[in-house]
């Protein structure tokens, strides 16, 4: 009992650290670029809605902590960020945790949709073309799959809005809600968001699948050759069965321990897929921030990315001995 | 499988190499805005009239070096790291782990972004911010492989002689790594044409070089795109393109990967 209580802290120490790095990193690397926000409030810029002396620009950067030492700043970051303030992004003049806020329930919305319905189809199409390995059907299936993993997004985005935007006329080419929105219920509201959705988060869920689907179908293949499954088939047990009671419950694993990653790719799924929507979550904000040089705005979204792909690796530790109760009494004597 | 993909890789290659001469007396020059295709232009003219084929060879030679240089360069960097760490072990070596682990466990786009944003974004600086940020995972690979050559008895046997250590790595350790190199390097080089494409695509790209990505990203902010039809000849040959390199290299690298899992064999992704 001991060795497990050392082994979590050990754990949380890896997982901290993890965090303090990207923290110092997030905080550094905005820092470093050419520049500084009051360029873009002052007449460098032609877009620049005001003209600032030498002074006020002084003076500005006085009041944002701008001026004062590097660790001084990283300090003041983390002090900051642990009563969960994210300082003020100066280019929209908001808080950052307000814009956060705001834009993150749309990129919840479309990867969440995306991440449900890409794990629903690949572990089943994996799981079935495993079965199948070899055939043609196999075959097409992986080799359409191979072709959507090596397109980007934005390409699948473009097809989509040609075809369904453009072709057919049937869905909106962007945004989440229609312009100026004035809905007779909370059903109208619903229903608009949704076939906003439906675009984006069909592209982002196909650009997703190649990745469940080829980890499924290997981890069957390589688990089609035990002997639990030999027996299971030569019993003459229907293929469903095993399938679903003798294959999945082990292929799944390498799957689950993957989120993280897939989190992280979905992250950057999201960043291109609401660009080419228009779609008004993360990605948009870090692409609109980016443009602008908007310190603050970036550390926030990179942090906010960064700490979910952490919370998922965390969540797959914790929660693997439930998924895989083999995994968690081998592992902790080791 | 990987021979479709070795033939796609080839003729981008020969594109890329031979065709900027002949492309070049275009490059420069600006004709009439969005013409579509004729004779004069195959490809037609973008919304400032540069002609589309010189760019879109252009961009052939952009995306193929940074594919080249970046994969290469995160490869062996990581390589280099994986083998040092892997035969030496010690505590620079947890300490180069839990580093691996840290690169591993942040969102790579995102900090490209950022990183391009405050490098100032030329050609080159994208290879190396790539490099910076893709040398955890070859590392990870290569230093489990040398984990278990290292317990080869022949390694074993050169140790105990006194051979240095230099001699070791060269010749009982290293070798044995090629396939796995091979098949880490054409991924890495996937990655990193379609890191290049993304991040010009976002308007984050070498301003001054063409590259199939700062086609995209021009196409995609003309208004009229998909209403006028210039979407056809402007935006598709680049997308058709990147789309196919990366498709190449994605079917060499997972035939090579498929000859290292000897318990996926016969039954693989592909022939």
């Amino acid at each position: 009992m001991k060795l497990r209580v050392g082994k979590i802290v050990l754990k949380a120490g890896q997982y901290l650290a993890v965090i303090l790095i990207i923290l110092a990193f997030n905080f550094l690397l905005p820092r470093l670029m050419p520049g500084d926000p009051t360029d873009f409030l002052t007449g460098t810029d032609v877009d620049a809605p005001y003209v600032m002396d030498s002074q006020t620009r002084a003076r500005l950067l006085e009041y944002y902590g701008l001026d004062k030492p590097l660790p001084v700043q990283f300090l003041h970051y983390l002090g900051h960020l642990a009563r969960g303030d994210l300082s003020y992004s100066i280019y929209y003049k908001t808080p950052v945790s307000r814009l956060l806020a705001q834009r993150l329930p749309w990129t919840l919305l479309l990867a969440g949709t995306a991440f449900a319905l890409s794990t629903l189809l690949g572990v089943l199409l994996g799981a079935f073309s495993a079965f199948r390995a070899g055939s043609r059907l196999d075959r097409t299936l992986t080799g359409v799959l191979l072709g959507i993993r090596a397109t980007p997004e934005y390409l699948m985005g473009m097809l989509a809005i040609l075809a369904f935007g453009v072709a057919l006329r049937v869905l909106p080419l962007g945004g989440a809600t229609s312009p100026f929105p004035r809905y007779s219920s909370s059903f109208a509201a619903a229903a608009d968001i949704l076939r906003h959705l439906i675009l984006p988060a069909a592209v982002l869920t196909i650009a997703q699948v190649a990745d469940v689907f080829l980890t499924m179908r290997n981890t069957m293949v390589s688990i089609l050759g035990e002997p639990y499954l030999l027996l299971a088939e030569a019993k003459a047990l229907p293929l469903r069965r095993r399938i679903f009671s003798y294959g999945m419950r082990n292929a799944i694993l390498p799957l689950y321990s993957r989120m993280g990653i897939r989190v992280g790719l979905l992250a950057t799924g999201a960043i291109f897929v609401e660009n080419v929507f228009n779609y008004p979550g993360l990605g948009r904000l870090a692409y609109e921030a980016t443009m602008v040089h908007d310190y603050p705005t970036l550390q926030g979204m990179f942090l906010v990315t960064a700490l979910a792909i952490v919370g998922a690796n965390l969540l797959v530790d914790a929660t693997y001995r439930l998924i895989d109760p083999r995994a968690g009494a081998a592992g902790e004597e080791a | 499988m990987s021979k479709v993909g070795l033939a796609i890789l080839l003729v981008f290659c020969v594109a890329a190499v031979l065709a900027p001469p002949a492309a070049r007396h275009q490059l420069g020059r600006t004709f009439a805005p969005l013409q579509p295709p004729s004779v004069v232009h195959p490809l037609g003219t973008d919304d400032i009239g540069r002609d589309l084929l010189a760019q879109v060879l252009a961009g052939a030679r952009v995306s193929l070096l940074v594919g080249l240089s970046a994969g290469l360069a995160a490869t062996l960097l990581g390589g280099l790291v994986g083998l040092a760490a892997g035969y030496f072990g010690g505590s620079a070596d947890r300490l180069l782990m839990r580093l691996v682990d840290f690169f591993l466990a942040i969102p790579r786009l995102p900090l490209l972004i950022v990183l391009a944003a405050y490098l100032g974004s030329g050609i080159w600086v994208i290879v190396i911010a790539f490099v910076f940020i893709s040398w955890a995972y070859p590392a990870r690979m290569v230093r489990a492989q040398v984990l278990l050559e290292k317990r080869r008895a022949y390694v074993t046997a050169a140790q105990l002689s006194g051979l240095p250590w230099h001699y070791i790595l060269r010749r009982h350790i290293a070798p044995p790594l090629l396939p796995l190199l091979a098949a880490v390097v054409i991924m890495e080089m996937g990655h990193a044409v379609a890191a290049e494409a993304g991040l010009s695509f976002l308007g984050l790209g070498d301003p001054t070089a063409v590259s199939w990505g700062t086609i995209l990203y021009h196409a995609f902010a003309y208004p009229a795109l998909f209403l006028d039809g210039s979407w056809l000849w402007w935006a598709l040959p680049a997308g058709l393109c990147l789309s196919l390199v990366l498709l190449g290299l994605a079917l060499v690298s997972v035939s090579l990967e498929g000859n290292l899992d000897p318990r996926l064999k016969g039954r693989r992704l592909g022939p």
